[in-house]
C-alpha cells in the first residue's frame, strides 16, 4: 500500500530536482553555445589568424634562370645550388667559441660576425651563397637563431671562354651583360609563394607542387671548340705583338650564325667584380675604327657591278702617290701600272682612289650603305654601335681620296665581316645572330631561327668576280700570303689603318690597327672570319700581323669541322686521321 | 505481442550495432585523416631528400662541365713529332687534314679500297 500524501511529496521533490537539473544542463549548454559562438563567430578572425600563424607557413617558390648552351649542347651558363646563412640577432645565442668556429668556417673576421649579431633587426644576412658542404658544417654547430635560405648562383663552367657573348649576372642574379642581359626576359622566371601546413615540431606537409621554377634555356650558335681555338690564338697574337687589344669573329657566311666571337683583354665570368671596363668591352660590336684597305671591296664591287672598266683596264700607280683636294695620298710601295684586279691584290691606295674618282661620291656612298656600313647589323647582343659614313653632301674636298681607302668612315669589326660574307655567299647581306633557339625547361621550342634573313646587295656575277680577286690577295704577289692554308684556297683582304692621335688630331705615325678579313674554302665558303689587332708593336701591316692569326685559326677550325681539302672527291667516304 | 518482440530485438542488436558502426566510422575517419597527414609529412620528407640529392647532382654536373671544357682536356702520355706538334693546340689535338685516308666505296660484296690520295691505284 502506498500512501497518497507521501507519494505526492516525493513527486514534488523529484520534479524540483529535475527542473533544477534541466535548468543547469540547459544553462550549461547555453554557456557553451555562447562561448562557441564567441569563438567561432565573434572572435573568428583572431583565432583563425592565431591558428594560421602556428600551422601555416609561407614558402617561396625558388626561381632559377634558364641555362645557356653552345650549338652542340655544352653548358656555358648553369646554376649552382647554394645556401645563404642568416641570423635573428634577438634569438641568436652564440658564445665566443661558436663565433670563433663560425668565423673559421666562413673565413671571416670574428668581429664582423659579432657586429652582425649585435644589430637591432630580426633578420641579418651572415654570409650569402655558401657551398653545400660549408652550409653543412655550419648546420652541425647547431647554433640557435641561425638559419639557411636556398639560393642559386650563376656558374660559368668555361670561365673566360666566350665571356663577351654570354655576359654575366650580378650578386642578385640581375643581368649585366651579353646574352644574360639581351635575353633576360626568356631566361628569368617569376616565382611566387605557397602556403604549407606544418605541425608543432616544424615538419611541413607536402603540397604536391613543384617548389622550383626555371626559365627558358638558350641555345647559342657559338661552337665551344671554335671559340676555344679563336681565343687561344688571339691570346698568342696579343702576346706576340704586345698589342693593346684584339678581336676576332668567325661566322657562317650563308646563315649569319656567329660561330665564335672573342676579344682580348677579357674577364672571368665567375669573377665579374675583378673585371674593369677595358676588359668587359665587346670590341667586336662596340668599338669603331677606320677599316683601311678592307673597305676597298666597296669600290671594287661597285666598279664591277656598274661595269665601269673593260677587261684589261690598267691604272697608272707608278708615281706611288696621288693628290686629292690638296692632300697627297701614298702607296706603301710603288707598284707601277696595275690592272683592276692587281689594285685590290696589292692594296694600292693610288689605284683605289682612281677607281673611287671614276665611281663618284654618290655611288661610293650608295654601295657602302648596301654593304651595311653606317648602320647596326642588329646582332642580338647589347651595346652594338652603328658606325658612321657621311652623306655625300657633307664630304670634304679630300674625302674622295680617303673614303675609297677606308678612311673617314667608322665601322665595327662585325660590319666588315658581314660585308665580306656577302662576297662569300654570292651577294647576300645576312643578319648576324648568336642565338639559335630558345626552349622551355621541358624542351619545347619557344623561338628558333629556321631561315637566315638575307638581302641581295650584289649580283652573283659580281660576288664571284670579287671572290676571284680576293683569292689573289692570299696568293703570291698579294698582301696576305701569310693567310694561305695548305689544301684550301683562302680569299680575303688585309687592312692597316692609322689611329688618330688625340693630342695632335692627326694620323699617328706609330699607332695602327692591323686586320685581315676573309673566308675559306674560297670557292665553297664554310667560314668567314675577321681578325683585328689593335696597336701591334714591331710590325703594323695586316698581312704580317693579322693574316697569320687567320691562317692558324682557320687551319685548326677546318680540321675541327672536318672540312675536306679542295679537290677531295666527295663521292668517296672520307676519313680524316690524325 | 509480436511487435513488442521485434522492438526488443531491434533494441538489443541493431541499436548497439548502429552505435558501434557510428563510433567506428567516426574513429575510422579520424584514423584515416591522421594517416593521410602522416603520409603527407613522409612525402614532404622524401621531397626534401630528393631536393637535396638534386642540388648535389647539379653541383656535380657543374663540376663535370667545368672539367670537360676543351681548355682542360689533357692528352695523357702522348709524344708528337715536330710536324705533329704543329697541330697540337695546347692540350687539344686536332686531326691532320694532310694525312687523309680516302676510302673508295665499292659495289657488291667487294672490300672497300683505301689510299692516301684520291684516285690512287690500290
Amino acid at each position: 500500500m502506498r500512501l497518497p500524501g507521501l507519494n505526492q511529496g516525493r513527486d514534488d521533490t523529484n520534479r524540483k530536482r529535475t527542473i533544477i537539473l534541466n535548468t543547469i544542463i540547459v544553462f550549461s549548454f547555453i554557456v557553451v553555445f555562447f562561448r562557441l559562438a564567441d569563438i567561432m563567430v565573434l572572435k573568428n578572425k583572431f583565432y583563425s589568424e592565431k591558428a594560421n600563424s602556428q600551422q601555416i607557413k609561407t614558402e617561396d617558390i625558388q626561381t632559377r634562370r634558364g641555362n645557356i648552351y653552345d650549338r652542340k649542347g655544352r653548358e656555358v651558363a648553369i646554376n649552382l645550388e647554394l645556401e645563404s646563412l642568416y641570423c635573428d640577432p634577438e634569438e641568436a645565442h652564440a658564445n665566443a667559441d661558436t663565433i670563433r668556429r663560425l668565423s673559421s668556417i666562413l673565413n671571416a673576421e670574428p668581429k664582423a660576425i659579432k657586429a652582425k649579431l649585435s644589430q637591432d633587426r630580426r633578420f641579418v644576412w651572415v654570409d650569402r651563397k655558401l657551398p653545400l658542404d660549408t652550409a653543412e658544417r655550419i648546420r652541425k654547430l647547431n647554433v640557435k637563431g641561425f638559419g639557411f635560405v636556398p639560393e642559386a648562383k650563376r656558374f660559368y663552367p668555361r670561365g673566360t671562354l666566350a665571356s663577351h657573348i654570354i655576359g654575366a649576372v650580378g650578386r642578385e642574379n640581375q643581368p649585366l651583360e651579353g646574352i644574360e642581359l639581351k635575353y633576360d626576359k626568356y631566361l628569368r622566371t617569376s616565382g611566387g609563394k605557397v602556403k604549407v601546413a606544418r605541425d608543432a615540431s616544424g615538419k611541413v606537409l607536402s603540397t604536391g607542387l613543384n617548389m622550383e621554377t626555371k626559365g627558358n634555356d638558350v641555345i647559342l650558335t657559338i661552337d665551344e671548340g671554335l671559340q676555344y681555338i679563336v681565343e687561344k690564338e688571339l691570346e698568342k697574337a696579343m702576346a706576340a705583338w704586345r698589342s693593346v687589344a684584339a678581336t676576332a669573329i668567325m661566322m657562317d657566311p650563308f646563315t649569319g650564325e656567329i660561330l665564335a666571337l672573342a676579344n682580348r683583354p677579357t674577364y672571368d665570368l665567375n669573377d665579374i667584380s675583378g673585371a674593369n671596363r677595358h676588359e668587359v668591352r665587346n670590341r667586336a660590336i662596340t668599338d669603331i675604327y677606320e677599316p683601311g684597305s678592307t673597305f676597298k671591296i666597296v669600290i671594287g664591287s661597285a666598279a664591277i657591278e656598274e661595269k665601269l672598266f673593260p677587261s684589261g683596264q690598267t691604272f697608272d700607280c707608278s708615281r706611288g702617290s696621288i693628290e686629292v683636294g690638296g692632300k697627297n695620298v701614298r702607296d706603301a710601295h710603288k707598284h707601277g701600272v696595275l690592272t683592276f684586279e692587281e689594285v685590290i691584290q696589292k692594296s694600292s691606295n693610288v689605284g683605289s682612289i682612281q677607281i673611287g674618282m671614276r665611281l663618284g661620291k654618290e655611288r661610293i656612298y650608295q654601295y657602302a650603305k648596301r654593304f651595311g656600313f653606317g648602320e647596326k647589323t642588329d646582332l642580338d647582343l647589347p651595346g652594338e654601335v652603328s658606325g658612321w659614313i657621311r652623306t655625300p653632301d657633307r664630304w670634304s674636298a679630300t674625302s674622295l681620296g680617303a673614303i675609297p681607302i677606308g678612311q673617314e668612315v667608322a665601322v665595327t669589326p662585325l660590319q666588315v665581316l658581314r660585308a665580306y660574307a656577302a662576297i662569300a655567299n654570292g651577294g647576300y647581306l645576312v643578319k648576324p645572330h648568336v642565338v639559335a633557339e630558345i626552349r622551355t625547361p621541358e624542351g619545347q621550342p619557344v623561338f628558333s631561327v629556321h631561315q637566315a634573313q638575307k638581302k641581295r646587295i650584289l649580283s652573283e656575277r659580281t660576288a664571284a668576280a670579287m671572290r676571284d680577286i680576293l683569292k689573289t690577295v692570299v696568293e703570291e704577289g698579294g698582301t696576305a700570303t701569310g693567310a694561305a692554308i695548305q689544301g684550301n684556297k683562302v680569299a680575303g683582304k688585309t687592312g692597316t689603318a692609322q689611329l688618330v692621335d688625340s693630342r695632335t688630331k692627326r694620323y699617328s705615325r706609330d699607332r695602327f690597327i692591323s686586320s685581315f678579313v676573309g673566308f675559306v674554302p674560297a670557292d665553297n665558303p664554310k667560314l668567314a672570319m675577321i681578325v683585328v689587332i689593335y696597336e701591334p708593336k714591331g710590325q703594323i701591316y695586316g698581312g704580317v700581323v693579322a693574316a697569320p692569326v687567320f691562317k692558324t685559326v682557320a687551319n685548326q677550325a677546318l680540321s675541327y669541322l672536318n672540312i675536306p681539302m679542295d679537290g677531295s672527291p666527295t663521292q668517296n667516304l672520307l676519313l680524316v686521321a690524325r | 505481442m509480436r511487435r513488442t518482440r521485434t522492438n526488443s530485438i531491434f533494441s538489443l542488436v541493431a541499436k548497439p550495432l548502429c552505435c558501434a558502426l557510428l563510433l567506428l566510422s567516426l574513429f575510422g575517419m579520424v584514423w584515416l585523416r591522421s594517416s593521410v597527414t602522416s603520409a603527407a609529412y613522409a612525402i614532404r620528407e622524401l621531397e626534401d631528400k630528393r631536393s637535396a640529392e638534386l642540388k648535389e647532382m647539379k653541383t656535380l654536373l657543374a663540376e663535370r662541365s667545368r672539367l670537360m671544357a676543351l681548355s682542360n682536356i689533357e692528352v695523357p702520355g702522348q709524344k708528337f713529332s715536330r710536324n705533329e706538334r704543329k697541330l697540337v693546340s695546347g692540350a687539344y689535338v686536332f686531326p691532320d687534314r694532310v694525312k687523309v685516308i680516302h676510302v673508295q666505296k665499292t659495289k657488291g660484296s667487294d672490300a672497300y679500297k683505301a689510299s692516301y690520295r684520291p684516285g690512287e691505284r690500290h
